[in-house]
Parts: structure tokens; C-alpha cells; sequence
């Protein structure tokens, strides 16, 4: 029996108009589809594999302590700049690691978004703010998992690194589906009970896969197929991170890298973020908390500034020596700035008038400084760009064209990024 | 050490008199003879406020720059974070966020520093201290290391080394060769400045809290009583925000035991840090707090957990100091003025304008005013 929540199948998410575009893009959708695959061609698209490390520092990063400093003015704070790499380019001297690199990464300083509070900000900043259709668009890393798909690592393609809880983020998927949601690991560790106990041999484990698939195939007849396919597929995936269980084992983590990224909590989820896409693991998102200071701004980030420029200066480091920079976009944003003014309780609030982040790695030219703010700070100095253009830039650089490709949201056609916005050329290598 | 005056009483403070200022003020000291409040800003100037002339306009409560009873000086680049007086009362002793001390002559009408040490600290400078005898100052910031200078020129005479950690405070003990440094995990260390060694160190681990990634707190201020027989650690205890929203709190301990005596805290609910404390002579340590309900200064008896009086200002306190006789106390404020507005996102002015956030220098008299 046919029941109608099929044509609702995650599977089919990828327009027709789409599809051969996104099998160019990565080797998921097409490994659900072989036959479409030439052996040559799949080895192609496997040698151009393209990976994310996404850092999101919640609460958002002060542009004037990080990427835009603005020292001795109005709005300066207490701290100094410092030269960069790049003639003429400076950053606060809390960044003093990728002050060396800049010319090996680049920045946007004239970032200017839509909302000035959390709540609003978060989730449209991380779907990148398209124009509301109805639906609830994907996070950047339920986009790319469902975009580029897992590759072969057997790894989830959307792994998440945070302080405090894991567990399955199906949330972030929107309306692709559960199952392109995140598996976070809560302060880096594994979901719990992954490794089953001794008890359980590897013939008992496979009789009990064996039943546990038969009844949920029967489960699912019956049901929504989005929520048993989810249900179905994390199973899957913690079958899957079972034969990986070294790689979410914090004692494998070789201490001299966990001092050579800052030795902070930070540091080690960038090191397991590195061996993650050293895996395959497609997307890799870590988040570091902490960076809403209404109060205490400098003292803040002067602990927290320097936790990113050490692990982000290791990574960039690792992941050129590696061989993985020039297909690993690597993006750190927050969902938007700082306000220039000092308030009350030397803290800074939140401004999404004039911000900054950075990428770098695949298909970003490095050494760029996209755009200006003024002498002091206080707002955009020229030309200025919204988060829909850094969707529009990072999908490029990772070789998803938004013009060309798009989601069928059963059967509703609907942009991979704003439709008014555009990449920002400049940074595209 | 200030003498006490006879009819001090902490509940009988009251503002005298007001200077705003276009930028926020951090540090401020009374010259000995009372005639000038000094005070440090963001902008990196010295500011002088002519309190003699001031009080010949007894009329006007507050005053502006226009009034000219406040000159400003180019003294700094980055925040004027420190200032202190040397004790032969001629000297005044100045320190910025970018490491940079100036040693100014009170008497001096142009205000030239008489010396400079361009860079003591690498890092974010946070304290700065002089000794009771006056040969040596010390700073101490980001950079964990409290480096020990000579007053007569301003010559490196030692760097104390061990912190692991941020310093955020530091003090001289009268004994002629102790020094106390506190840092962000709320470890005090005492150290003997003859031969830089560790002597020993006192836990004020109240004063720090982690909290997902971020370490907040620290031995923000610390004095002395004036015996040198408490020394007073300040700041406030974290709690589950990232935003320095703690409780503010002291904690003493006994110098020659070095044991932990009392802690401190309000007793309402203000939640902030204590970003200076100073003992009065009279038997009262006085703190002052930011917050966002704005400044308050407290005035707690030793021994006793809950301040006995505390005074409310509209706008955050950072530092402040007592003059001479212990009549008076002027603070360095900063805040938002009249018709700006802060909070998130583009708050503009009533002129439409995006403008930061002022100061002000406030007197407040602490004793009974004569019939």
C-alpha cells in the first residue's frame, strides 16, 4: 500500500533541476543513486570533496576586540592594534596568532543584518535570513549535509562539538527533514550509551539489530516516514560511530595539540573538530559560548579572544599541513556584533549594524579584507553586505551554485539562499 | 594614612558637588592640600579639577568644562587605568590600559610628566600601587607578571613571576618588602620584593567562577586597613551569566595568619562588580560597584558580613578616593547622559546622533556639615 506521506521522503528533496548539479557537488545523493555515477566520475567528485568547519561563537563576538579594532578612538576599548601579514591591515592585539595568517584567511568588516537580539537572530543568521516562503529553512549544516550528503566516512555528514548537552539537534533541519539534523556531542563526548557493554557480544548486537529492523520497518508503514526515517537513520549513524569510538574518546586526543590550540575546553573541541574532518565528517560545527557581555566586555574577551586566535590559528595551520585547507571552508561568526558604545557596566550590547567574521580554505581567496566601517566604529563605511551574501559566498565557494540549485520542498521550489542577495566576488578565489 | 574626622559618619554622606565629563572617567585622586581632583579617562587624558575654585561657586552644584574649573591634559593613549599618589605629596602617579606610566608634579600648572616608562606591561595594564615608603611602584595586568619599579625615574627593579593567570590587582604591605598581587582565579600571592620570591598565597577563590568557557571574576581591587593588619580582597561571586552579574563581595583575610576572616556582600540583591576598595581611618571599608541599576558605594564596619550603609548614584562607579582628612570622597563615574539611550542596536541620541556614553567626578561630603 502506497500511503501519501510518501512523496513527503527526505529522499526527495533535491529538485529535478537541481540534482545534477548537487551529484557534482558531493557523492551523498549520488551514492543514493549509483547507477547515475561513473566510476571515474565519483572518483572525481570524491578527490574535490569539499568539507565545513563552521565555529559559532554564541552570544557574538566584538568586531572592535577581534577582526576591527578601532584603538585610541571614541569607541576603542582599552586594547591595542597589532600589524598583520597584510601591509597596511591590523587586528586587536588579542588576535596575535591570526594576525600572522591573515593572509591566509580573510574578512568581512562590513557586515550589516536585520536583527539585534538572540532570539531573532540566531536561527535566521545560521539558515542565512532567506526570504520567508512558509517554511523553516535548514541551518547552514543540515543544508550541506543534505547538499554534499555524507561522503563515504560513514560518519553523520552534520557533526556538532558544544559545551554542555548532546544529543540528536533534529531541529536544525527544518523542512528537509529530521534526518538532516545535527549529532551534537555535549562538551565533546559521544552520545550516551554508544558503547555497549561487554555483555553484549558482537553476534548477540547483530540478532539484535536484526529484530530490532524488522519490527521498525513494520513501525514505519504506518507512519510519517520523515520522523522513523530519522528514527531509523540515527540509529543507523550510532552503529556507525560505534566502529569510530576513538574518535570521540577525549583521551585519544594527543595533548600536544590540545596545547598547541590554547589547551582551553575550546581548544580541544577545535583539535576533535580537526580529527573529525580528518574523518570525512562533511560539516563540522563547534560552538563556544559565553560572548554576550552586556558587562565585563574586555575582561571577556580578553579571555575568550584568545582561546579562537590559538585553536583557529592551530586549525588553519593543521589543516594546510594536512592537505585539507583548500576543500575545507572554514567560516567563525557570531549572529551579529557589538555595539561601539560602552555601556554602563563597561559591557557592550548588540549591534547588527556594522560587524564582522571571517572564512578562509576552500574556494575563498585569502587575504582579502572585505569592506570598511567608519573612524570610529559606529556603522558601515560604503558598501555593506547581509548574511544572504555570505550564504550566497559560501555555497560557491564549496561549489553549490545557489543560481542553479535549489530544494523541492514537495514540490515547492525553493532557493538554497536569498534570492536578492549575491556572492560577495570578492572573496571567491 | 587619613586622619579621622571626629564626625564621620557614613550615614550623613551626601553629594556636594558634580563635574560631568564628555568621556568616562576611571581613576581619580585628591591632590594632599585638597585644592585639585584629578581624574583618568577612556580617552586617555588626565583631567584637573579646580576644587578651590569650585568651591568658591558654592551656588552651582554642577559644573561643566565650559566653566573651566576642569582642564584636561593629553597624558595617555589607551584607558587611564591607574592613579596614585606618591606619599611625599608632591608626586602623582599615572598608568594606562596600553602599559604606559607617567610620574606628574601636582604643583605643575601645565602638567609635563617629570618621567615616563613607555611600556611596563605587554598586555592590558589592570593595577597600579606605590609604597608606603615611597621608593617603588608596581603594576601588574594581562600579562601575569607584576613588575616592580623605582620612583626615581621610573627604573625596572624587578618582575615577579608565577601568575598563571590574568592580574588584575596589586598592593604594598608597609613592612618594606612585601607586595600582594591578585589575579582572575582568585589567587593572592605575596611576594618579597627584596629577592622577587614567593612568599605565600591566600585563596580568594570566591571572587572567581567558571562558567561554559568563560572564567570570570578575580581579585578585582584589594587594600589594606591602615594598620596592615586585614587585607581586603573585592570583586563578586560569578554565577551562571557571562556578564560579571555576580553578587559583589569582599573577602578579608588576617595578614599575619593568613586566613580567611569574613566574607562581605550587600544586603540587597545589586548585582555587579566592586572595582575599587579603600579602608577610612574612621573604621570603614568602603566599596564601590557597577551595575546596571547604576553605582552604589558601600561602607562596611570590619567583622561585620552586611555593609552598614550604602549610597546610590544613578551611574556606575569605577574608582575613587578620600582626601587628606577624610572629609571627603570623590568618585569617578560613567554612564549614560541625559537623552542617550543604550541597549541594543541603534540607539540614537535626542540630536539624532550615535553617541557614547559620559563621566562625571563626584564629591560627596562624609561628614556632618557644620551648623
Amino acid at each position: 500500500m502506497k500511503h501519501p506521506f510518501a512523496c513527503r521522503s527526505v529522499e526527495h528533496g533535491i529538485s529535478r533541476r537541481g540534482m545534477m548539479q548537487t551529484l557534482l557537488g558531493g557523492a551523498a545523493v549520488g551514492a543514493s543513486m549509483p547507477g547515475l555515477l561513473e566510476h571515474a566520475f565519483a572518483d572525481r567528485v570524491k578527490q574535490q570533496r569539499k568539507q565545513v568547519l563552521f565555529v559559532w561563537l554564541d552570544g557574538a563576538m566584538s568586531q572592535l576586540e577581534s577582526w576591527d579594532p578601532k584603538p585610541g578612538t571614541q569607541f576603542g576599548g582599552p586594547f591595542r592594534d597589532i600589524q598583520t601579514a597584510l601591509p597596511g591591515v591590523r587586528v586587536s592585539e588579542l588576535m596575535p596568532n591570526m594576525a600572522q595568517r591573515l593572509d591566509r584567511f580573510s574578512v568581512v568588516r562590513s557586515m550589516h543584518t536585520q536583527f539585534e537580539d538572540h532570539s531573532r537572530a540566531v536561527k535566521p543568521i545560521q539558515r542565512g535570513d532567506p526570504k520567508n516562503r512558509g517554511v523553516t529553512y535548514p541551518f547552514f549544516g543540515s543544508a550541506i549535509a543534505k547538499l554534499l550528503g555524507s561522503g563515504d566516512s560513514g560518519l553523520p555528514p552534520y557533526m556538532h562539538i558544544k559545551p554542555g548537552s548532546g544529543g540528536f539537534m533534529y531541529q536544525d533541519a527544518g523542512f528537509l527533514g529530521a534526518r538532516y539534523g545535527a549529532l551534537a556531542l555535549g562538551d565533546g563526548k559521544p552520545p550516551a550509551n554508544m558503547i555497549p557493554p561487554k555483555e553484549i557480544t558482537p553476534d548477540v548486537n547483530a540478532a539484535r539489530l536484526s529484530l530490532r529492523d524488522r519490527l521498525n520497518r513494520r513501525f514505519g508503514e504506518r507512519r510519517i516516514p520523515d520522523l522513523s526515517s530519522a528514527y531509523n537513520y540515527t540509529y543507523e549513524i550510532s552503529q556507525q560511530m560505534m566502529k569510530h569510538s576513538d574518535l570521540f574518546d577525549p583521551s585519544r586526543l594527543d595533548a600536544k595539540d590540545i596545547e598547541r590550540y590554547g589547551g582551553s575546553e575550546f581548544g580541544q573541541h577545535m583539535v576533535q573538530a580537526r580529527r573529525l574532518l580528518e574523518a570525512g565528517v562533511t560539516f563540522v560545527k563547534v560552538t563556544m559560548y559565553r560572548w554576550d557581555t552586556h558587562g565585563d566586555n574586555f575582561n571577556c574577551h580578553q579571555d575568550g579572544v584568545p582561546q579562537v586566535d590559538t585553536a583557529l590559528a592551530a586549525m588553519i595551520d593543521d589543516l594546510i599541513e594536512r592537505g585539507l585547507y583548500d576543500h575545507t571552508l572554514v567560516v567563525v561568526m557570531s549572529e551579529f556584533g557589538r555595539t561601539p558604545r560602552i555601556n554602563g557596566r563597561i559591557g557592550r550590547d548588540h549591534w547588527p549594524e556594522c560587524w564582522s567574521m571571517g572564512m578562509g580554505g576552500a574556494g575563498i581567496k585569502p587575504g582579502v579584507i572585505v569592506g570598511k566601517t567608519n573612524a570610529n566604529g559606529s556603522f558601515n563605511d560604503g558598501k555593506e553586505y547581509d548574511v544572504g551574501h555570505l550564504f550566497h559566498t559560501f555555497f560557491r565557494a564549496i561549489s553549490i551554485d545557489p543560481e542553479k540549485i535549489e530544494y523541492d520542498n514537495n514540490g515547492q521550489p525553493l532557493p538554497i539562499a536569498h534570492d536578492d542577495h549575491h556572492p560577495i566576488e570578492e572573496l571567491l578565489a | 594614612m587619613p586622619v579621622l574626622a571626629p564626625t564621620f559618619d557614613p550615614t550623613v554622606t551626601k553629594e556636594e558637588r558634580v563635574v560631568e565629563n564628555e568621556r568616562q572617567l576611571l581613576s581619580v585622586q585628591f591632590s594632599p592640600d585638597g585644592q585639585f581632583v584629578f581624574a583618568g579617562g577612556y580617552d586617555g587624558r588626565l583631567y584637573r579639577w579646580n576644587l578651590a575654585e569650585a568651591e568658591a561657586k558654592k551656588d552651582d552644584k554642577a559644573e561643566t568644562v565650559a566653566e573651566a574649573v576642569l582642564t584636561g591634559f593629553d597624558a595617555h593613549k589607551g584607558w587611564v587605568e591607574g592613579m596614585v599618589l606618591h606619599p611625599d605629596g608632591k608626586r602623582l602617579l599615572t598608568a594606562d590600559s596600553w602599559g604606559q606610566v607617567h610620574c606628574w608634579t601636582i604643583s605643575d600648572a601645565e602638567m609635563k610628566p617629570d618621567w615616563t616608562i613607555e611600556q611596563t606591561n605587554s598586555s592590558w595594564l589592570h593595577g597600579l600601587a606605590v609604597s608606603p615608603d615611597g621608593k617603588f611602584l608596581a603594576t601588574c595586568g594581562n600579562e601575569h607578571i607584576v613588575r616592580v619599579f623605582s620612583t626615581t625615574g621610573g627604573k625596572l627593579v624587578g618582575e615577579l613571576e608565577g601568575h598563571e593567570h590574568h592580574v588584575h590587582s596589586v598592593a604594598f604591605h608597609n613592612d618594606g618588602d612585601s607586595l600582594v598581587s591578585g589575579d582572575l582565579r582568585g589567587i593572592v600571592k605575596h611576594w618579597k620584593i627584596s629577592d622577587g620570591s614567593l612568599t605565600r598565597e591566600l585563596d580568594a577563590g570566591k571572587l572567581y567562577k567558571p562558567y561554559y568557557q568563560y572564567h570570570q571574576g578575580g581579585v578585582r581591587c584589594m587594600t589594606f586597613d591602615d594598620n596592615f593588619k586585614t587585607l581586603y580582597c573585592a570583586g563578586f561571586e560569578g554565577t551562571n551569566a557571562n556578564q560579571a552579574h555576580g553578587v559583589p563581595t569582599v573577602v578579608s583575610f588576617n595578614w599575619e595568619t593568613g586566613k580567611q576572616q569574613i566574607v562581605m556582600t550587600p544586603k540587597d540583591s545589586y548585582a555587579g562588580p566592586i572595582l575599587q576598595v579603600a579602608y577610612h581611618s574612621a573604621g570603614y571599608l568602603i566599596g564601590a560597584g557597577s551595575s546596571e541599576a547604576g553605582g552604589m558605594l558601600w561602607f562596611w564596619k570590619p567583622g561585620e558580613e552586611k555593609e552598614s550603609h550604602k549610597l546610590k548614584n544613578a551611574t556606575s562607579f569605577r574608582g575613587f578616593a578620600i582626601n587628606a582628612d577624610g572629609t571627603r570622597l570623590v568618585a569617578a563615574t560613567f554612564g549614560n547622559r541625559g537623552g542617550q539611550r543604550g541597549g541594543n542596536g541603534r540607539r540614537l541620541n535626542k540630536d539624532g546622533e550615535y553617541s557614547g556614553f559620559a563621566g562625571s567626578m563626584r564629591l560627596y561630603s562624609l561628614t556632618e556639615q557644620p551648623a
